[in-house]
């Protein structure tokens, strides 16, 4: 092999993907230009991975799943927070420690700020908030009905005006409504806040039909309007024309 | 209301990348913290069959079986993750060559051919199915933080090249174009072209100061 071979070989190298047929190609160079080449070859291995990048999280199906798409309508209650954390003589610190070590990267001065002026968390990080201070999550989003908690914190915000609205924002927030909210906002063109809400809609309406649903129920009929809207989906892709 | 979040029973202490085993982990907070990681991984893995385009469903659909199957013992979700994820790309690349060879029946109607063995192997490799039973740290996900900090560094260095390197090397190396067609396209010569993307990735490693890398 001469040096104008090596250099035609370096240019297929450089334009192959990686593979057995590459690496088999390589040991056909000198080991000086092999030890020179390999690096390059890695480098653009990194800058084909580099275009893969995941969705913004209000577009990630995956992170709705999980309860990490924030919710404006359910904003961390200042001040039902700051005390649920002394209560548990808890520093700002302490708190911001604790939610770390679960994963959740947080510092004392991000829990101080929530405490001043409130927050709209992801769903998932309340609910680990919630269980580290002892306290339900309505409690902490001011969501909670009067009377339905023994937690002696009393929230600084309006609560729902119903079992019903109370039961169908507790639905909100589970993984399992954030499931079938992504699917709907899929499937329907919607931002997932916006289907969200259009979801929460549906679950007050089949309230009104009879006898107060439970949570349970609440979630059923929701995931029974999605299925039929998904199948409807499909078979009218399927019955679509399609071209020769 | 509980969200009922799967977490880690118990395990060694996290790192600041929230992507090694840690103490009391919420599976959300490792996703949100290596959603990118992962669809890398999965590009990664499926690239010898064709099937980068599928990380984002590979990465669904690896998270979603840990989700709805969690182990009752786990160090790491994120090491339980990367092995899914593993396991996934092995199994969409297998369908797609059995599709492409115009086979019909499941991978298994194949035969213990030697592709077959090739795929169980590739399986054992990737680590014993999760499903339902105990999951104790066999990957390790610190690879994939530094292997990430790697990308994002090259990620970098392309941004910092003058614009016709960085053009050669994006239709190139990120597009896949054949060098040939870049040169068609820009009307010079293909050896200029591969003289371009030759120095742009001489320029790139001397920016990015590559340490060993898998």
């Amino acid at each position: 092999v001469n040096g104008h071979d090596n250099d035609e070989l370096v240019d297929r190298l450089l334009e192959m993907e990686p593979g057995e047929e590459r690496d088999e190609l390589l040991t056909r160079l000198p080991s000086a230009v092999r030890i020179e080449i390999e690096p390059l070859l890695t480098v653009g291995d990194l800058a084909w991975e580099s275009q893969f990048v995941a969705p913004p999280v209000d577009q990630d199906p995956i992170a709705a799943m999980l309860g990490l798409v924030p919710d404006p309508a359910y904003r961390l209650d200042p001040g039902v927070l700051a005390r649920a954390r002394k209560a548990r003589r808890m520093t700002v610190g302490d708190l911001a420690d604790q939610l770390t070590r679960r994963g959740w990267s947080t510092r004392g001065k991000d829990v101080f700020g929530w405490e001043s002026s409130g927050a709209t968390l992801p769903p998932a990080t309340v609910q680990a908030i919630a269980e580290l201070l002892d306290v339900t999550t309505e409690r902490l989003t001011g969501q909670a009905s009067p009377g339905t908690s023994p937690s002696p914190f009393t929230s600084t915000q309006p609560a729902p005006q119903s079992t019903q609205a109370a039961t169908a924002a507790a639905a909100r927030v589970t993984p399992r409504f954030q499931a079938v909210a992504a699917r709907y906002a899929a499937l329907v063109g919607l931002k997932l806040s916006e289907a969200s809400d259009a979801l929460v809609g549906r679950m007050l309406a089949t309230a009104h039909r009879g006898a107060p649903p439970d949570q349970e129920q609440m979630l059923s009929s929701i995931e029974a309007l999605v299925e039929a809207l998904e199948r409807r989906a499909d078979q009218a892709t399927d019955s679509s024309p399609r071209d020769p | 209301m509980e969200l009922a979040q799967p977490r880690l029973a118990a395990g060694p202490s996290e790192s600041e990348d929230g992507v090694a085993g840690a103490e009391e982990q919420d599976l959300a907070a490792v996703y949100s913290a290596n959603a990118t990681r992962f669809r890398r991984l999965a590009a990664r893995a499926l690239r010898g069959y064709g099937l980068s385009h599928l990380a984002e469903d590979v990465v669904s659909e690896a998270v979603l079986a840990v989700w709805n199957h969690p182990p009752e013992v786990v160090d790491s979700w994120a090491a339980l993750i990367i092995r899914k994820i593993r396991l996934c790309a092995i199994d969409r690349g297998r369908k797609a060559k059995v599709e492409r060879a115009d086979l019909s029946g499941p991978p298994s109607s194949l035969g213990d051919d030697g592709d077959s063995q090739v795929w169980h192997q590739s399986r054992l490799d990737a680590g014993r199915d999760i499903a339902g039973g105990e999951y104790h740290d066999a990957e390790d996900p610190a690879e994939l933080v530094e292997r990430d900090h790697q990308v994002d560094a090259v990620r970098a260095a392309i941004a910092r090249l003058s614009s016709p390197d960085r053009e050669i090397v994006t239709r190139i190396k990120l597009g896949e174009e054949t060098g040939k067609a870049v040169a068609i396209d820009l009307g010079i010569t293909p050896g200029r072209v591969s003289q371009i993307l030759k120095r742009a990735m001489h320029t790139l490693e001397h920016d990015t100061e590559l340490k060993e890398v898998r």
